[in-house]
């Protein structure tokens, strides 16, 4: 049963961290070094419903929630799906709640999760959430085109710096163009080929690697050396994302 | 006697993260109070990246997000010190967004509430953070240091130190100002380490790598000394110390010193290692190491060379300890003036960690402390640097505190003085697990704090040393102030906090000796 509050898409957007839970206590907290007062709350989990992988399995444990400021507070006992993000790790979490909705409002019949292979029911949300994110990431770039990597090569010479991008050239073929000023045919774009701590988590693109890239202008002076670059995980896509773009209009 | 633990807390122990890169801070004036950093994201995300805190003298360690700019490994690099009477803890940060040099602050450092900027500046490296205490006419001051590579310095002098003389509750800048410690001709850059030295009758030592000549990745450096006597209070500060082989500022250490910039040694990178400490008890005394390849552009070494000064560093012994292949060497001087070193060396298979104390400058064999030793191929690295291009000693009183990272396979052998583990962990598999103790969770680096001191260490996870072990009682409940309509207080007594194990609850007594057996000492599986 897809979850029915109005409000979850929003709650979803300002939280990394939901979950079912029924509140335990109030004035308390499961760590030690956290202030507590009446609007802190010992709430046990009872499903997450959205979470970085590292906190999926945090089902049946206690967490503190320190329950939003304003609006009224839970009893104990009581049953809702909190939206929090965390403000402390420690031997458990401390969490800042952003929201809550009545537990009805994403509980599924019992039974219904599993057959739905375990996933959340916010899920539909969610899977809106990536598209949106997708779209502004699209709508952010300067072009946007179909094409394979040609060719690798280095672009400038690699500086001294400990944190040097080590600035990268590929040439893309491009075989079909959606966005911007490009045409089909070669194009050079920048990448930061540095495994540096400060580099290792942007975009490397491989030789063969066929896609959507979303491309954006060079900054200052690197325009010399290539017009567009790519730097972030999203600038390429799987060219199935083109309907994803089409089908909002972009 | 040795304590160590792993600074990974219980609830994220689902990362496998390489959280490489450590740094401490130690407060002075309440020594059980600290704060650690590394390459550590935010656990959830957002805006701030991570913390560590300890406020039990490092038996436990929490995460609290409060520094501006988390990127997708947290901060860039990150430094970190507590001003010795105030208990305000100041931060040198590459900001994780930008790349920034950040300067912060705050006074609350176990608060979840963001750190304050006082300074952003771009086209930076390897902030280094050193801060003191100062009584002047009856008003208490911060001062603080900050080592850092600038490339906005002209002229390629890039070796910097910000300063500020009263840096505690200023606006921003507070105070903060760069200053070169380069006076003489460069490559067109110092190396990246700019390490400090701070002595309470308002000596700063700043040591820098001066990249005399070369391209890359062959390098030829010489290892340069300047002084200040007054806390970098006057016009022109750090030009205390002339070499009189030039007669310019800034004592030469060693001179002609060759290094292979970006080496990989062990999946880790080689190239900036530096590090100096002034003695406590007397500030002519001061002792400085760093690394560099002695064989040459043909070498294959990383050799790691300690020197001393006995006359305000203007004048230097020849080496008195060198270890092949180390890297990452730390110094800190106690309050007896003795020395500590830590370092980390590459053995050709394995990453060791040891803690070397002298009183002599090695005249007789140093205590030596093995505090890590584990394979160095696993985990794969997944940036560079791969351990981290520093990690930190520090001495308060005459104990010892360092911090390092590594693999965090839970394996006793790796550990030959004993270990705790905050994460889930099985020492018997040595296997790591997620909260709910079923999901293994892969091996990754982690940081690792350490406490050397003289006195026998008895702790109880959770307790701090001096208090007598007695069973953890759930966080008692304050009473409640009727501030808006509230609920019942439960008994607390129902209250069962998952987060106590009892199995963490035995002390550890002295763990050098012996090495733990399964079960013993060492913290085993901790759900």
């Amino acid at each position: 049963m897809p979850a029915k509050s109005k409000a979850i898409p929003n709650l979803l957007r300002q939280s990394a961290f939901s979950f079912l839970g029924t509140i335990e206590h109030l004035g308390a907290a499961t760590m030690t070094d956290v202030p507590v007062d009446g609007r802190t709350a010992i709430v046990v989990v009872e499903q997450v419903l959205h979470a970085p992988a590292a906190f999926s399995e945090l089902a049946n444990t206690r967490v503190t929630l320190q329950l939003a400021a304003k609006g009224v507070a839970p009893k104990v006992g009581d049953r809702a799906a909190f939206f929090a993000n965390a403000t402390a790790f420690g031997d458990s979490l401390a969490l800042a709640e952003v929201g809550r909705v009545p537990a009805g409002d994403v509980e599924s019949p019992v039974g219904a999760t599993a057959a739905a292979g375990g996933l959340s029911p916010l899920q539909g949300f969610q899977a809106q959430i990536e598209r949106d994110r997708l779209l502004e990431h699209a709508a952010a770039a300067d072009a946007i085109v179909v094409g394979t990597v040609a060719k690798l090569e280095q672009a400038t010479k690699k500086g001294l710096s400990e944190h040097d991008p080590d600035w990268w050239k590929a040439t893309l073929d491009v075989d079909h163009v959606e966005k911007g000023n490009v045409k089909p045919g070669k194009l050079a774009v920048l990448y930061a080929n540095s495994v540096d701590v400060q580099w290792r988590s942007s975009l490397k693109p491989k030789a063969g690697q066929g896609g959507l890239w979303m491309l954006h202008n060079s900054d200052e002076p690197l325009s010399k050396l290539a017009a567009f670059q790519v730097l972030h995980l999203d600038d390429y896509q799987p060219v199935q994302s083109l309907d994803t773009l089409r089908g909002n209009g972009s | 006697m040795i304590h160590i633990v792993n600074m990974i807390p219980f609830s994220l122990s689902g990362e496998s993260s390489q959280d490489s890169e450590p740094n401490l801070a130690v407060n002075p004036a309440k020594p059980t109070d600290m704060v650690g950093t590394a390459f550590t994201a935010a656990p959830m995300g957002g805006a701030l990246a991570p913390i560590y805190i300890s406020t039990d003298g490092g038996n436990t360690w929490s995460l609290r997000t409060v520094v501006p700019g988390n990127g997708p490994f947290g901060t860039g690099d990150i430094t970190v010190g507590f001003a010795t009477t105030s208990g305000v803890l100041y931060a040198g940060t590459l900001n994780g967004s930008t790349g920034h040099l950040n300067i912060l602050r705050t006074a609350t450092f176990a608060s979840t509430t963001a750190m304050t900027l006082l300074v952003d500046r771009a086209s930076e490296d390897q902030p280094w953070v050193v801060a003191g205490s100062v009584v002047v006419g009856k008003t208490s001051k911060d001062r603080v240091y900050i080592g850092n590579n600038d490339f906005g310095q002209p002229s390629g002098h890039t070796g910097t130190v910000d300063l500020s003389l009263d840096a505690r509750t200023a606006a921003a800048p507070a105070g903060f100002a760069p200053h070169s410690v380069e006076r003489r001709a460069t490559t067109g850059q110092d190396g990246p380490p700019v390490r400090l030295a701070l002595h309470a009758d308002g000596t700063v030592y700043a040591a820098h790598e001066r990249w005399v000549s070369g391209s890359v990745p062959n390098i030829t450096m010489d290892v340069v000394v300047t002084r200040d006597d007054n806390w970098g209070s006057g016009a022109n500060p750090f030009s205390a110390l002339v070499d009189p082989g030039d007669s310019k500022i800034g004592q030469r250490v060693a001179t002609g010193r060759f290094i292979k910039w970006n080496a990989i040694m062990g999946q880790e990178r080689l190239g900036g290692d530096l590090s100096i400490a002034v003695d406590p008890t007397n500030s002519s005394n001061v002792w400085i190491a760093w690394c560099d390849r002695v064989g040459g552009v043909s070498g294959t070494d990383w050799t790691l060379h300690v020197r001393r000064s006995t006359n305000r560093g203007q004048t230097w012994s020849n080496d008195v300890r060198t270890i092949t292949n180390a890297k990452n060497p730390s110094l800190a001087v106690d309050g007896h003036g003795r020395l500590g070193l830590v370092s980390q060396q590459f053995t050709g298979s394995r990453w060791v960690t040891q803690l070397e104390l002298t009183a002599n400058a090695w005249s007789t064999p140093a205590t030596v402390v093995v505090l890590h030793t584990a394979p160095s191929a696993t985990p794969a690295r997944t940036f560079l640097p791969y351990l981290g291009d520093y990690i930190r000693l520090l001495a308060v009183g005459t104990d010892f505190h360092g911090v390092f990272c590594g693999n965090n396979t839970p394996d006793n052998a790796n550990f030959p003085n004993g270990v705790a583990y905050q994460r889930a962990a099985d020492f018997t598999t040595h296997k790591l697990f997620n909260t709910n103790g079923v999901t293994q969770v892969a091996p990754s680096i982690d940081p690792f704090y350490f406490h050397w001191t003289d006195n026998p260490i008895i702790r109880g996870r959770g307790i701090v040393p001096t208090t007598p072990i007695q069973p953890i009682q759930p966080r008692t409940i304050q009473p409640v102030q009727p501030i808006h309509p509230i609920q019942p207080i439960q008994p607390i007594e129902q209250i069962t906090p998952i987060s106590i194990r009892p199995i963490s609850r035995e002390p550890i007594i002295s763990p050098i000796g012996p090495k733990p057996g399964p079960g013993q000492g060492a913290a085993n599986l901790h759900l």
